[in-house]
């Protein structure tokens, strides 16, 4: 499996337990963990993307920048 | 397929912490009402066959379940064998009981009330301290009831997504 679409699985799975630990925590009552848990899940996400982001930037100056 | 294994470990490492939280909270309950039933029996002992304290605490142990058991037992061999007060020996039978089992500090605390007046006071005021006692306990165990409705599930589940969490975050 490519990094990229490895990456992707990843971002989805997350995504995925993210939203059924919010609906847990929910149900039981906890809501204002339900969001701190959304919210770690989004930075969890938010930290693998911004590699890609990076590496897109490092690609973009190395193609028009470097002459 | 190492990879796989080490997977696989976190996410029963996991699942089993969570079951093992979720334990205490089904557990809570039901030695709660263990230790209810244990006070009923220890009241009749007291005031119905007229037990002395150390021999009462021990045949109310015999016919109780964990952590009863252990707990009465301990207290009423303290308190045959050093010259105790009730107090502290009920004080070292939830030592020895505490680490192992899941009832908290306000449970003990209720249970150390009656020994301080345990052996100390006359009949009718006993009586009335007895069913001070249970009613306490039957309020706490119905707070840990309602306790464990809302975290009993919940941690089972949190415990087997953090394990789903960590596999996909490391793999």
């Amino acid at each position: 499996m490519s990094p990229e679409i490895k990456a992707i699985f990843q971002i989805f799975g997350i995504g995925f337990l993210a939203a059924i630990v919010h609906t847990v925590l929910k149900q039981s009552g906890k809501e204002e963990f339900a969001h701190w848990a959304t919210l770690a899940g989004f930075i969890a996400v938010f930290v693998i993307v911004i590699g890609y982001v990076d590496h897109l930037y490092q690609e973009i100056t190395s193609v028009f920048l470097r002459q | 397929m190492l990879k796989l294994l080490g997977s696989l470990l976190i996410l029963v490492a996991c699942t089993s912490l969570g079951f093992r939280i979720a334990r205490n909270f089904r557990e809570r309950p039901r030695q709660l009402r263990v230790v209810t039933q244990a006070i009923r029996l220890l009241q009749a002992e007291i005031e119905y066959s007229v037990t002395p304290l150390p021999l009462a605490l021990r045949r109310v142990g015999e016919r109780c379940r964990t952590p009863c058991d252990v707990m009465f037992r301990v207290a009423a061999d303290h308190l045959q064998d050093a010259d105790m007060s009730v107090l502290a020996a009920l004080q070292k039978g939830i030592e020895t009981v505490k680490s192992d089992c899941a009832l908290q500090d306000p449970d003990f605390a209720v249970l150390e009330e009656i020994a301080k007046v345990l052996g100390g006071v006359d009949r009718a005021h006993l009586t009335k301290q007895f069913q001070a006692t249970i009613i306490q306990f039957e309020s706490l165990e119905r707070e840990a009831e309602e306790t464990r409705k809302r975290n009993e599930r919940l941690w089972q589940y949190l415990g087997v997504l953090a394990g789903l969490l960590l596999v996909i975050l490391l793999y």
